[in-house]
């Protein structure tokens, strides 16, 4: 559905993105993370159309995005800080939303007033707080019945409710309108809950995209305890974390758990256990073998 | 729902009527208190129903449309219009969000356009049309005029706004744009000023080196604000108003295809603009040069005249390297200064920018250095005589030069741009010295003037072949004493009045006033004396130590058939008179001459004695006499 090739953008000689490639399927639910200054929201931006690449090509359903009204017709953005037009109140920009977006549902605008019971939509968008113009935002960009939604920190600022409330809303859209998602946010334990793939970004390039399974069936923590020591691992299992309290180790190993387990009961270890990763302890790791990793400080 | 290939967009339109009504309703309350309130408030006051009907009409309409096409008003508005609709570019939320709809950015321009021009163009169909009606109900019927004032202002609304837009897409600052705009609308006049002003304090002799011209067209606001004006239409023979004019008309339609031009450019502009420049002073990456180099170089222009002008008041010294001094030094500030708007960062002072600087600085220098070595002969430009039209030459007063006499005034000239050192020397030690300017007005329809100080020492004056003793010699001619006293045609003034200010023993005064035949007797009595030599030049007469003069005075009301004929007015305006252009009213304007004169006017005191104008009790007294009669007065209380 969406697919970024090549894509390179400096700002003031900066590179921001150096040949981004990103490939999300019709449907799924793509999570995007790095690390602060990755170029998440840079890429996102091109994915929208609003900022016009230096090199490479963003296409949505085939289409080049950028100056096409066709295709940002059938697309919903809802950026970390949200923009409403000064005095506006929610039914204004709903009617501003209704004229913009063709498919606009105004008919599920009244309908989904019940999720949001604490908008007053008469009140100044300006001045509800934060979680709620995200609110708003959710029910406008929903309401627009697009067929990608990019989330930019979409829940940012939301309370716990709010949150399950609005990834619910989202995921039947999934389900029943075969919606796509694409996501970027630095809360991992929950896009773990929601995404079915991943693409990690770093230094403005996507360096890893996979499913989240295949991404948690390829790493793995593992926690042994051999009488002979520090346990020994075939070559092909790259380790790439280590540590141990007593006789007892934890690797983080890239391979084939059920393999590393096998592989490991040649060493006939007093424990073994064969862990899955959390989305969050793939992306340290990850990162860490990007030179990002998280330093040890002594004070 | 839209078209798919629509380029404009009811939404966003809507959205800005709505959000933007301040804007467009000041507008119509401004223009509805200039035109239809005028109009009524002008119709109702009583003094206006004692006039002719025609004129008071006439008046009314010139009044408003005076009022509708002064350009300032819409330039103001035109700007806050296309500040407004075009916003959401100076912040990056809102560009991200409204790029992020599903419009285009031709759909968003020409929407967003057409918003903004709607905010003028509407309240200015309003108000015409309330104008109509209150015009009508008042019995004003040249409502042509009306229209024609409305198609001004339409027009320059049109262009005012498409500017504004053009200059809209160069920033992606709030407060830039307004700053933007004053600059545009200046910046031809401001840079030729400029450069003006550095030739003036380092070229000898030069007062004026730019004379605004057709040339000003490049700055709009300026141009428009001189040029496009409504005036009323005289019919000298009755002195009656007969209809109203508009001029300039001509200028707007200049200005309409340049705005046609503007909005394509402007365009242009958007479409190529990156939306990640919100924020930014400049937002079109090849123009950031262009600021940095511009506000460096008219920054550092125009403190750089400034200071010079304050130490050089202030203190005795060369103009040359105080210029190149301030200018290096106020250059700089200007220079990082704009860079720390464009990078939005204090520490700006990076190599590579330093080096830019040096760059500027040895470019600056070398344009202040051609100046000074006057590279382009600007100092020594003395016109050939063929070249010339009209030559005058003003030390004490202003006066034509005759043909006969143009080669010798041609080489006075040349020998005052010899003796520079000597000339300037004289004036910078404060010694007796006269500014003397030197115009020619030339066939190609430009003018030359230059200014000297010209030394007054008792050699220079005494001596013919010096430009000061020639220019002395050329001020005491009948002549030119005659047309400074009674105008350029003196001979055909109708001398309608006149009084004498006499005084007798007590001090008191007695404004004795003149009849007809009284007038032409003194007018001939001081011809005469004129032609005798007895009115000198008064600094020719200073100077020699010998002037006395009466407390008394003359005073001379006449009228000329070329209206105002004062010698003053046709040396700043000869090309008016040339084209035969009324300088004042024609002949409906009332001249006065008030004269000085001593006891050498032989002729006219004895006219007057004749006359019995003075007697045993009225007397004619000089400065020294009065002086001794106040003191005896006061003493005898």
């Amino acid at each position: 559905m969406i697919q970024v090739n090549g894509l390179e953008k400096s700002f003031d000689g900066f590179a921001a993105l150096r040949g981004v490639d990103m490939h999300v399927k019709k449907g799924a639910i793509y999570g995007l993370v790095g690390p602060n200054g990755a170029g998440k929201s840079t890429l996102m931006r091109h994915i929208t159309g609003v900022y016009r690449a230096d090199a490479g090509e963003v296409r949505v359903d085939g289409q080049v995005v950028y100056e096409n009204r066709e295709v940002k017709a059938r697309m919903a953005y809802i950026p970390d800080d949200l923009f409403y037009f000064m005095q506006a109140d929610t039914m204004e920009m709903k009617r501003f939303y209704e004229g913009i977006y063709p498919d606009f549902d105004g008919k599920l605008f009244y309908r989904m007033q019940e999720f949001f019971p604490n908008i007053d939509v008469k009140r100044n968008i300006r001045r509800l707080s934060k979680g709620m113009q995200k609110q708003v935002a959710f029910w406008l960009a929903i309401c627009a019945k697009p067929s990608v939604l990019i989330l930019d920190e979409p829940v940012d600022g939301l309370d716990p409710v709010m949150r399950r409330q609005i990834w619910s809303i989202i995921m039947s859209e999934v389900a029943e309108n075969e919606m796509t998602v694409l996501v970027s946010s630095h809360n991992l334990r929950e896009l773990e809950d929601v995404c079915d793939h991943v693409g990690i970004m770093h230094h403005g390039k996507v360096i890893i995209e996979r499913s989240l399974s295949d991404l948690q069936g390829s790493v793995s923590k593992i926690q042994i305890a051999c009488p002979n020591g520090i346990p020994k691992l075939p070559e092909n299992f790259e380790v790439l974390h280590m540590s141990n309290t007593g006789r007892v180790y934890t690797m983080i190993v890239k391979g084939d758990p059920k393999e590393a387990e096998a592989a490991l009961a040649v060493c006939t270890p007093t424990i073994v256990d064969v862990l899955p990763l959390t989305l969050e302890e793939i992306f340290i790791y990850e990162m860490g073998g990007a030179d990002y990793e998280v330093k040890d400080i002594l004070f | 729902m839209k078209s798919k290939t629509s380029c404009f967009n009811w939404t966003i339109f809507k959205k800005n009527v709505t959000h933007y009504w301040p804007i467009w309703m000041l507008y119509l309350a401004y223009l509805l208190m200039t035109m239809p309130v005028t109009v009524w408030q002008m119709s109702t006051v009583e003094y206006s129903k004692e006039i002719d009907k025609l004129s008071r009409m006439y008046n009314v309409m010139q009044t408003v449309v005076r009022g509708e096409i002064f350009p300032y008003p819409t330039f103001i508005i035109s700007a806050v219009a296309a500040l407004a609709v075009f916003s959401y570019l100076y912040s990056a939320k809102s560009a991200n969000m409204i790029h992020a709809l599903p419009v285009n950015r031709l759909e968003l321009y020409i929407t967003n356009y057409l918003s903004g021009l709607a905010f003028l163009i509407i309240p200015q169909i309003i108000a015409f049309l309330a104008t109509v009606i209150v015009c009508l109900m008042n019995e004003i019927t040249c409502i042509q005029y009306l229209f024609y004032g409305t198609l001004a202002q339409m027009g320059t609304a049109f262009f005012a706004y498409s500017l504004a837009v053009f200059v809209a897409m160069f920033t992606g600052q709030t407060f830039a744009m307004p700053f933007y705009f004053v600059i545009v609308n200046y910046l031809y006049v401001g840079c030729m000023y400029l450069v003006s002003e550095i030739i003036v304090l380092l070229t000898y002799g030069v007062v004026n080196a730019w004379n605004p011209g057709k040339s000003c067209i490049l700055s709009p606001l300026y141009y428009l604000g001189n040029n496009l004006r409504c005036e009323t239409v005289y019919d000298e023979a009755t002195n009656t108003v007969t209809g109203v004019q508009i001029h300039g008309m001509y200028l707007v339609g200049i200005y309409a295809v340049a705005a046609a031009v503007l909005i394509a450019a402007a365009y242009q502009l958007y479409k190529r603009r990156q939306i990640e420049t919100a924020g930014d002073w400049v937002s079109i990456s090849i123009v950031k040069p262009v600021f940095r180099w511009g506000a460096a170089l008219c920054g550092g222009v125009l403190l750089a005249i400034a200071f010079t002008s304050l130490v050089s008041s202030a203190c005795s010294v060369s103009i040359y390297p105080c210029v190149l001094f301030f200018m290096a030094v106020m250059g700089f500030l200007c220079f990082f200064a704009a860079e720390m708007l464009l990078e939005k960062n204090f520490r700006v002072f990076k190599k590579r920018r330093l080096l830019e600087w040096v760059g500027f600085t040895a470019a600056a220098m070398c344009f202040i250095t051609m100046f000074e070595l006057d590279v382009f002969g600007i100092e020594k430009r003395i016109p050939a005589e063929d070249e010339i039209e009209a030559a005058f030459v003003n030390m004490d007063y202003p006066l034509q030069v005759a043909p006969e006499d143009i080669p010798t005034l041609l080489a006075m000239h040349e020998q005052t741009v010899e003796h520079k050192k000597e000339y300037q020397q004289s004036e910078k030690q404060g010694e007796g010295f006269y500014y003397t300017t030197f115009r020619y007005y030339l066939k190609d329809g430009t003018m030359l003037e230059r200014r000297y100080p010209l030394p007054v020492a008792e050699q220079y004056i005494t001596d013919e072949t010096t430009p000061t003793g020639w220019i002395l010699t050329l001020e005491c001619r009948p002549e030119n004493l005659m047309q400074n006293m009674f105008g350029v045609d003196y001979g055909e003034n109708d001398y309608v009045s006149g009084q004498i200010d006499l005084y007798n023993e007590q001090g008191d005064v007695n404004n004795y006033g003149l009849d007809k035949e009284e007038l032409s007797r003194i007018l001939s009595a001081l011809e005469q004396d004129v032609r005798e030599g007895h009115f000198e030049s008064g600094f020719y007469s200073v100077h020699q130590g010998n002037t006395v003069e009466y407390y008394n005075s003359i005073s001379l009301d006449y009228y000329s058939p070329i209206g105002d004929n004062d010698n003053w007015t046709y040396y700043y305006m000869y090309r008016s008179f040339m084209k035969d252009e009324d300088v004042y009213m024609g002949r409906a304007y009332r001249n006065n001459t008030y004269l000085s004169f001593g006891p050498e006017c032989t002729n006219l005191i004895r006219t007057l004695e004749e006359l019995g104008i003075t007697d045993d009790t009225w007397h004619l007294y000089t400065y020294d006499e009065y002086e001794t009669l106040n003191q005896e007065i006061m003493v005898s209380q």
